[in-house]
């Protein structure tokens, strides 16, 4: 969620679960995820955008892995639907009383 | 020897209920394959949990003690474990999905030459192991390909934990070899941001307001249905990011788990980390304008529609 530099290497602030957080201090190198919300995001301007596209652009081949891979993907698919969802249609005022309905008798909170 | 190892969670002597979510797993997985069991957890010297109802039966249980153990840094929790699988060899080695398992987890497996298979929600024969891509719109199965020990870890409430029923387990202490010039990292205190706290998890009822709100005026609008229904407010994260409402109201895998009679989801999409903050409750409505989002996955009742107009009446 934030990092500063300290005298020998980093002082990070990390995100825990359940609401907490822990100060980490650490030599480099350090690989580091970052989370989401500890920064405001920077677009870029339009100058910047513009200069962006002059900027030489260095490509890096990948050296083939020696290595056998470790595991494989077989298949990407879409999920399968667990639930079943009933959809509720109408109009609005109409959706809002199915919805009524369903809190009275169903759910049964009001 | 060969198996499977399920590495639970705990922290000063109370397990992270994720890891019987593991545990179950595991059990299925060492059914299905005709494989022992074994489990383990990592703690600092006496500080493991007095308790081991796991619901399962290994046939080895350890715990991995140290007093460099605790706190927690990554570091020490690699060299320990390796150590432990080194010598168990087991074929499979299942996590919870925390995010202290998400820390460590990666770096272990690459010690093996392996990768983590991280955040499963199942396993089928083969055994593929079934996980998530693009913040659960995609399925995708994975299939172990190297002859090393095979690192999974399992997403939150995929597989039903039985600690209810099951004997007490009694751990072998495995003491690793650990020196402090190992450790690099310098863990300070947990702390919480907030004073006071909410806590969700043990309201009825819960409104929950998601990105879908567009900025933070609209938010007065749900806070009155809120109002309406006697239910407490919550966020997804976005939100919470914003500072739109503050971060003890979060639901989700960085905020709070709730298991509510009734979840009402308003302009929630429904990514992963949300849904496995949420996904235990009794019943959940949604509204979105996107029909293909994935919090209709988990829920009972759907309204394709405007938050906008369906809120008000």
């Amino acid at each position: 969620m934030h990092v500063e530099p300290t005298g020998t290497g980093l002082k990070v602030k990390r995100e825990l679960e359940d609401g907490w957080f822990q100060h980490v201090e650490m030599p480099l190198p350090a690989l580091l995820t970052i989370q989401s919300g500890g920064n405001k995001l920077r677009y870029a301007t339009l100058m910047g955008i513009k200069k962006a596209k002059t900027k030489e652009l260095k490509t890096v081949s990948a050296q083939a892995s020696t290595a056998t891979p470790a595991i494989t993907l077989e298949r990407v698919y879409l999920p399968e639907k667990q639930k079943k969802t009933e959809m509720l249609t109408g109009s609005p005022a109409e959706i809002a009383n199915k919805i009524v309905e369903k809190l009275k008798f169903e759910v049964r909170v009001i | 020897m060969s198996g499977v190892l399920v590495v639970m969670e705990q922290r000063s002597g109370t397990w992270n209920r994720m890891s019987f979510d593991a545990v179950a797993a595991a059990k299925e997985l060492s059914e299905k394959l005709n494989l022992p069991l074994s489990v383990a957890a990592v703690a600092g010297k006496g500080t493991a949990p007095d308790t081991w109802k796991i619901g399962a039966l290994p046939s080895g249980s350890y715990v991995i003690e140290h007093d460099l153990l605790e706190p927690y840094t990554s570091d020490a929790y690699v060299i320990a474990l390796e150590q432990l699988i080194k010598k168990l060899a087991p074929d499979y080695v299942l996590f919870p999905h925390t995010y202290q398992v998400r820390d460590f987890a990666p770096a272990l497996a690459t010690r093996f030459r392996q990768v983590l298979i991280s955040d499963v929600i199942s396993i089928h024969d083969g055994p593929t192991f079934v996980r998530q891509l693009l913040q659960g719109k995609l399925n995708a199965d994975y299939k172990h390909a190297s002859s090393g020990p095979c690192f999974i870890s399992i997403q939150a409430g995929s597989f039903r934990a039985e600690t209810e029923s099951g004997t007490t387990v009694t751990p072998e202490t495995f003491t690793p070899e650990l020196t402090a010039a190992q450790i690099r990292n310098k863990p300070g205190e947990r702390f919480r941001e907030s004073g006071q706290t909410v806590d969700l998890s043990a309201a009825p009822v819960i409104v929950s307001v998601g990105r879908g709100i567009g900025e933070q005026d609209n938010l007065p609008l749900v806070e009155e249905l809120a109002q309406a229904l006697g239910a407490e407010l919550a966020a997804s994260r976005p939100i919470c990011d914003n500072g739109w409402l503050p971060m003890e109201r979060q639901v989700g895998s960085s905020g709070q788990t709730v298991t509510p009679k009734l979840y009402l989801a308003v302009g929630i999409s429904g990514a992963i980390q949300h849904l496995v903050g949420m996904k235990g409750s009794k019943a959940v409505i949604a509204i979105n304008k996107d029909e293909n989002a994935p919090i209709f996955e988990v829920a009972d009742y759907g309204v394709v529609g405007d938050l906008f107009e369906i809120v008000p009446s």
